[in-house]
């Protein structure tokens, strides 16, 4: 039950002291006036609708709805202390101290549930949420149990994480079942899920479970009591209340002809449009979105207490990350948000010392003084709140988007000569990130001519005067600034132009062509910029093995037309190798066997790879040799200055080439696809360094 | 950190031994998750229940390790697949036995993470001048590759597996060729730090080193092997005392 670290910490040990004292000492108001007589009152007759059964007991109408979740959760710990009190004639003293309990242990699920949020970060996380005043005083001196609700949420976020959107559903359901306002969060989740093509096909499953479990719980009370269906009737909002009616249109404006103007509903749709603006987040985004959210709605609430518990696992996750000065911030609102609440909100009693909940000490008699003091406090947590907030999504954002991806997509050029597998490189990377999540563009689509036209005889493909360069660089620019294109597609099959189509962008551009890093303009914007080359007697093998061969052309046709071919290949697209990030070339691995052209065998390939800027050189070598078995040779300033490294790995699995990437560029993972499709062999190999690039370029490009 | 016998461990020594699994990283949940992926592949492409493979796999390992006794390939995964396939009725089909034995260990690297403070007491003890060995059963290819994954390769001068010496540790001839390695006499004062009771015996037999216990966080039992100088649970802790009496060199 209690993690071995924990056990042996002395830290965890004081908060669990200071939570037990609490509990037998403290008796909140909330739970002595709302709480424990409706659970008692309903619980002496139990029955499957508590509601009506307090109601018939009592003659009123219950004035705050527990949900069944919280009121299933809390009730085994409430009726033990009924037993006791009826055995000891003690009144209702221990059931209190039951209800007090089931809290704590709510509370200790959610250091748990923040410990598998936060990992990595426990130690920390003790100091920042076990002995954090806020949560001491929210749970046991005011005596609030959104604790339930609100562990019941983080295990929602963090099942979403580990890709369980089913259980996570259900989590956010049960969470609803225990406080319906815990539904504020849904449509953040949506927008999240809906945003991310990596979560996307999550969404069907997480609304379902979610809808399911949370109408199942509150819809059949709503249905079938009819306590619950009066007290809707007299008052709606007491479905989303606290106890003592904290509401969330406490704060309006007069704007005449007898309107209202609620500010918080406004604020709140005002968050999630700025959340919809973020579009694609990473959970650690997520948590910052709803945290300000939450942040601003509840400065607006003023009356509320117990709902700063769901803004607690946010608070702590910023405090994770944001060093001394964040963690000083977050005190200093913890400071004045307990302030502000010890002066509006009344003492909890204390048995031992006679003392009865509802105190209201620290209040001057005077009523405009103590209006004005309560205001004073009021405005210092509003102030520290914004500043809070405004330091929260400033570091989330500079944080989190960390490869500028709100602002356009990423994008990747590949050049190279017809024949050195452009489209297959480009259709494996587009693998890697999912379905929907690639658009790209092909230099193919751009020649000038059909493949009847005469002008060929002029030109070869290579020639940037037979290709509508403008227009493929607009278009590929048009892509990366997330504008939708239209564009003809040139037939390999017919040699013909098919009619414009329109394509849509994404969040990844591959711009892929003869002559994809010629323009400097287009060249300019790309986040790694890739040649693919070939060892020239390896593409003179396969080139007449697959045309004498195969197709039965002459020796001297193939040979005059690759000769034909070779001036152009120097002139316009060898030269884009000094613009790319990464050159890839296939080299024979035994050039022997390539000297004779009627070689029918196998030809094991090694794969040449010419970095321009590689940080991790060594790291990736060491994991190529250790993880993926390849043998790798390492150049660190070979030609031109690039470092170099000659590959030999046709062999690899693309199970060790996942292994590699998950260790090398951890923080791409949020990127790629749920299941990305690695390649074995070369091809992987070679979208394991794409990757790597991406993760080393992208950040210093944009 | 525990010193039970202070006489031991008072002086400076002049290197220090390390064991690997599970006492570098803890082996026990990466190993329960790989078998559970290894099971699986098995259950899908063999139909075979959990409980059949579980028996199948036990039966091969008790069956390799009698095979051959206290050697590096006593601990081979590959061949408890191997053995294991052929006794659920199949030939020996080397290429799923390869297959279940990459998808081991691939998963157990994935899930095992070093434990903390472990690397940063490696850095400490060596940016204090002393020499570092891994002496470590099993096979030197697996070994080598959980070293480079952990990234923790660089630390250490010296490796010995179980495979280079022919024996396992409690064969002692690990710990001798380490010695030679590390060119230590038998009157020079080394550390050796683990968690199994064989490792201490040997390591004291040989080479009359302190002996460490890294105990296991969760485990329950905290037996203490006998004439051990001193446990820790966590490395830091090590770490930390180990500052005073390295400092007084």
């Amino acid at each position: 039950m209690i993690p071995a670290d924990l056990r042996g910490n002395p830290w965890f040990h004081l908060g669990l002291a200071l939570r037990v004292a609490a509990v037998l000492l403290l008796v909140p108001e909330l739970q002595a006036d709302w709480y424990t007589p409706f659970m008692a009152r309903s619980l002496s007759a139990p029955t499957l609708d508590p509601w009506t059964c307090y109601l018939e007991r009592t003659g009123e109408l219950p004035s705050f709805f527990a949900g069944p979740v919280m009121y299933v959760f809390h009730a085994p710990f409430v009726g033990l202390g009924m037993l006791v009190d009826w055995l000891a004639g003690s009144g209702t003293a221990v059931a209190q101290i039951g209800l007090a309990g089931s809290l704590l242990l709510a509370d200790y699920g959610l250091l748990l549930a923040l410990r598998r949020m936060q990992a990595g970060a426990e130690d920390r996380l003790l100091l920042a949420y076990w002995l954090s005043p806020l949560v001491l005083f929210i749970t046991y001196w005011h005596g609030d149990t959104d604790v339930v609700p609100t562990v019941l949420m983080v295990l929602s976020l963090v099942l979403l994480r580990e890709n369980r959107p089913g259980w996570a559903g259900l989590m956010l359901g049960l969470g609803i079942g225990a406080k319906v306002s815990i539904l504020a969060i849904l449509p953040f989740l949506v927008v999240f899920l809906w945003s991310h093509r990596r979560h996307r096909d999550a969404l069907p499953r997480f609304l379902l479970a979610c809808g399911g479990t949370s109408l199942a719980l509150v819809g059949l009370p709503l249905l079938l009591s009819p306590a619950v269906q009066q007290m809707l009737l007299v008052n709606p909002r007491l479905l989303v209340a606290n106890p003592g009616m904290v509401s969330i249109l406490d704060v309006d404006v007069m704007v005449g002809a007898g309107h209202k103007l609620y500010i918080m509903p406004i604020f709140y749709l005002l968050g999630l449009y700025g959340a919809w603006q973020v579009g694609r987040m990473n959970f650690n985004l997520l948590y910052t979105v709803l945290g300000v959210v939450y942040l601003v709605v509840l400065l607006l609430t003023p009356a509320a207490v117990g709902w700063y518990m769901w803004l607690i696992p946010f608070l702590v996750a910023y405090r994770m990350r944001a060093g001394r000065r964040g963690a000083l911030l977050v005190m200093a609102f913890a400071a004045a948000f307990i302030l502000h609440k010890l002066i509006v909100t009344s003492l909890p009693g204390i048995p031992l010392l006679g003392l009865a909940p509802g105190l209201l000490p620290f209040i001057p008699a005077d009523h405009t003084s103590a209006l004005r003091l309560a205001s004073f406090a009021f405005s210092v947590l509003t102030g520290l709140g914004i500043v809070l907030a405004l330091n929260m999504l400033r570091r989330g954002l500079e944080e989190n988007d960390f490869f500028g991806l709100s602002q356009r997509p990423l994008a990747i050029g590949i050049a190279g000569d017809s024949g050195t597998g452009k489209d297959t490189l480009a259709l494996s990377l587009a693998g890697l990130f999912g379905e929907g999540a690639v658009t790209g563009i092909s230099g193919d689509d751009y020649h000038l001519f059909e493949r009847r036209g005469k002008l060929w005889q002029a030109f070869t493909h290579l020639d940037p005067r037979a290709n509508d360069l403008e227009g493929f660089t607009r278009d590929a620019l048009s892509l990366i600034a997330w504008r939708p294109i239209l564009c003809r597609h040139y037939d390999h099959a017919t040699g013909l132009f098919t009619p414009p189509r329109r394509i849509q962008a994404s969040d990844l551009v591959m711009v892929t062509g003869l002559h994809a890093l010629y323009p400097p303009a287009l060249r300019e914007r790309l986040d790694v910029a890739i040649y693919l080359d070939m060892d020239e007697s390896l593409r003179r093998f396969f080139k007449l093995r697959r045309d004498v061969l195969q197709r039965g052309h002459s020796l001297e046709k193939v040979m005059a037309s690759i000769e034909r071919r070779i001036p152009d290949f120097r002139a316009f697209v060898q030269p884009q190798q000094e613009h790319a990030d990464v050159v890839f070339s296939l080299l024979p691995a035994n050039p022997e066997a390539i000297q004779d052209p009627g070689y029918l065998g196998p030809v094991p390939l090694r794969l040449r790879v010419r970095l321009r800027s590689a940080i991790n050189l060594d790291r990736l070598a060491r994991y190529l040799i250790a993880l993926c078995g390849a043998q790798v040779d390492v150049t660190q300033a070979g030609h031109r200055g690039m470092a170099e490294l000659v590959i030999d790995g046709s062999d690899v699995q693309p199970e060790d080439i996942d292994l590699t990437a998950r260790q090398l560029v951890p923080e791409l993972e949020e990127l790629l696809a749920r299941n990305p499709a690695w390649q074995a062999g070369m091809t992987g190999i070679m979208q394991l360094i794409v990757l790597l690039q991406l993760a080393e370029l992208t950040p210093k490009r944009r | 950190m525990r010193i039970l016998n202070a006489n031991a461990v008072q002086e400076r020594p002049r290197a220090i031994l390390f064991d690997l699994d599970d006492t570098l990283y803890d082996y026990r949940q990466p190993h329960a998750r790989a078998m559970a992926a290894v099971r699986g592949k098995v259950e899908r492409s063999l139909r075979v229940t959990a409980a059949q493979f579980e028996e199948a796999f036990a039966q091969a390992r008790r069956a390799v390790k009698a095979m051959l006794g206290e050697t590096a390939s006593a601990h081979s995964r590959l061949l408890y697949f191997q053995r294991m396939i052929e006794l659920l009725g199949l030939s020996s089909q080397p290429a799923m036995a390869l297959d279940l034995e990459q998808t081991y260990w691939r998963t157990l690297l994935t899930s095992a993470r070093l434990n903390p403070g472990a690397e940063d007491t490696l850095i400490e003890l060596r940016a204090a001048g002393l020499p570092l060995a891994l002496v470590t059963d099993l096979t030197a290819q697996i070994q080598f590759r959980k070293l480079i994954y952990f990234g923790i390769d660089r630390y250490f001068d010296v490796v010995v597996t179980s495979e280079e010496a022919g024996v396992d540790k409690v064969g002692l001839r690990p710990f001798e060729i380490a010695a030679s390695k590390l060119g230590i006499e038998k009157t020079d004062r080394v550390w050796f730090i683990g968690d199994a009771e064989c490792d201490v015996v040997a390591s004291k037999q040989v080479l009359n080193a302190a002996t460490f216990q890294k105990v296991h966080d969760g485990s329950g039992s905290h037996r203490l092997h006998e004439g051990i100088d001193g446990t820790f649970h966590a490395f830091t802790d090590f770490r930390d005392w180990a500052r005073d009496v390295i400092g007084q060199a």
